[in-house]
């Protein structure tokens, strides 16, 4: 019993740091995760573009990653009134439906992504063209300039 | 004395006026300036893309084959007021069906429509009156060939006094340039300048405007506001920009940049224009961009 609260408590603190981290503003949680999402395309990009070798456990991994991020919740990031001061547009507010369309879009990009990462270069670069492409045409819409 | 003064100010008035009126009178070229060209309509559709024609004159958000439909309607807010692209596709009652090459010429050389009136340079005719008459005539064939749209052309909708389409001739008497802005770049650079220039019009976003919204050609794609809304458009000179050729003509064919993020806003489309031009073409573009004059911000 007792040890049951101790953990309860725990477990409130952690998601009370978790929060702490978490109480940047939408902004910079929206920026941090993209740039995440970068960062694992630059990995399977530089393999695509000829400027690394291929490697498949590093392309599988970096999928992964990419996939994780990209079907992450991003709703938390994207509130309403968080949509007029900075690159995303309030153009999100009124067309979330379209919104929402292309980021599950970006989503089974990724998926289908992971599934042939590791096979080979060929795959890797047949995969990868609708992910770039999913990122585009939300930014296209969605992103204003800095 | 007293009736002096006003005599010396009714003349004075007379040659503004008549000055005004000459500054200001369309020019328009007569068809024999195009005689002789033959259209080359595989050229035609060259020009079409490189130039973003159907960025402004197709649909909003249109993709694939809707970008063919060149019906307008499309919106462009400005401190002037609000544009809208008018459809420019083969219909003859509500299109350009009925136009001849020379009426096409005047509009985007000239900014001057088939009845003499003046076009606003939401029309990006800056940039356009440094194409060839050769190209004009192409793209006017390969325009022939697009489909129909019969959706009417909404009016233009801006302020007192830039609604009075006369007063575009003084506009024009002030900024518009036939020669290219960059007068001094290496050989290999001269067709990424056509393309930046002449055709793809960089300079119409990337280039900040003065109060009449001329161009500062001083601080040539040195970066500009968004027209269209917040943050800034920006500077691609060597004073900013230090990507590589190589990432430029990367840039230009995916529109991923070195740090794998992806163009976004009126720049996807340009990269979907872009991405269709022979390589050896964007590397003649990245090239004209390392050689323009740096701005430093
Ligand atoms: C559903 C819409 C959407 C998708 C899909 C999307 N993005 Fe974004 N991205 C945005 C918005 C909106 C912003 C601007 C956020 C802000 O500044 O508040 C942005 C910003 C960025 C930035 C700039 C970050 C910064 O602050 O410098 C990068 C880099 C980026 N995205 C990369 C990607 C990559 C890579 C992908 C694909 C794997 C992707 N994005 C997919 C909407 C999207
Ligand atoms: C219709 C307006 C428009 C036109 C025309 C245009 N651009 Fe852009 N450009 C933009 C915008 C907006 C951005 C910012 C994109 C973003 O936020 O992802 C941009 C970004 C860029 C960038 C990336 C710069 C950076 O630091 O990330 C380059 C390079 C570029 N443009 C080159 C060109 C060239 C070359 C041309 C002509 C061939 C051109 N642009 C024509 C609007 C335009
Ligand atoms: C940046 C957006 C933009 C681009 C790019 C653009 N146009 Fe336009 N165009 C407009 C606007 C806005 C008008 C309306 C001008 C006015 O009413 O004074 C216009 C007017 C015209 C007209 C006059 C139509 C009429 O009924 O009077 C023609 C013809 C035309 N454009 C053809 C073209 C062609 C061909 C291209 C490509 C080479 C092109 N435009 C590229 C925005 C654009």
């Amino acid at each position: 019993m007792r040890l049951t609260k101790t953990t309860m408590i725990a477990a409130m603190i952690g998601a009370i740091t978790a929060g702490a981290t978490l109480a940047e503003t939408p902004h910079e949680m929206r920026s941090a995760m993209m740039k995440a999402q970068g960062k694992q395309l630059g990995i399977l990009g530089a393999m695509v573009q000829g400027k690394a070798p291929y490697d498949a456990a590093a392309a599988s991994a970096a999928a992964t990653e990419l996939d994780k991020l990209a079907n992450a919740d991003w709703m938390p990031a994207f509130p309403a009134d968080s949509l007029d001061g900075k690159r995303a547009m309030p153009e999100i507010a009124s067309n979330m439906d379209d919104f929402m369309a292309k980021y599950e879009a970006l989503g089974a990009a990724t998926t289908a992504l992971v599934a042939v990462a590791g096979t080979d270069l060929d795959a890797l670069k047949a995969a990868f063209g609708p992910v770039g492409a999913a990122c585009g045409a939300c930014h296209k819409s969605y992103r204003a300039p800095e | 004395m007293l009736r002096r003064a006003i005599l010396v100010l009714l003349v004075l008035g007379l040659i503004g006026l008549a000055a005004f009126w000459v500054i200001t009178r369309p020019t328009q070229l007569t068809p024999d300036a195009i005689a002789g060209l033959t259209p080359d309509p595989v050229r035609g559709e060259y020009v079409f893309r490189a130039a973003g024609c159907a960025s402004c004159h197709a649909a909003k958000d249109a993709t694939g084959a809707d970008l063919l439909k060149l019906g307008g309607g499309k919106a462009f807010p400005s401190e002037f007021g609000t544009f809208y692209a008018p459809n420019i596709s083969p219909d003859p009652v509500h299109g350009i069906g009925n136009w001849t090459a020379i009426d096409l010429v005047n509009a985007l050389q000239n900014g001057v429509g088939p009845d003499g009136t003046h076009l606003y340079p939401a029309l990006p005719y800056g940039a356009y009156a440094k194409m060839t008459l050769q190209d004009v005539v192409s793209l006017r064939a390969y325009l022939a060939t697009l489909p129909a749209v019969d959706t009417p052309s909404k009016p233009q909708d801006v302020s007192f006094p830039f609604s009075i389409r006369r007063a575009l001739g003084g506009w024009k008497f002030l900024f518009l340039q036939r020669d290219f802005v960059i007068q001094d770049v290496p050989p290999e650079a001269e067709t990424g300048r056509y393309i930046a220039e002449a055709l793809a019009h960089c300079g119409e976003c990337h280039t900040a405007r003065n109060a009449l919204g001329g161009l500062k050609t001083g601080q040539w794609l040195g970066g500009a506001p968004n027209p269209t809304g917040k943050g800034t458009i920006p500077n691609i000179t060597p004073g900013k920009l230090d990507w590589s050729e190589a990432d430029l003509v990367t840039f230009f064919q995916s529109g991923f940049t070195p740090e794998f993020d992806t163009a976004g806003g009126t720049m996807a489309e340009v990269v979907e224009n872009l991405s269709t031009l022979p390589e050896a073409d964007l590397v003649s573009l990245a090239r004209y961009l390392k050689s323009v004059p740096a701005v430093t911000d």
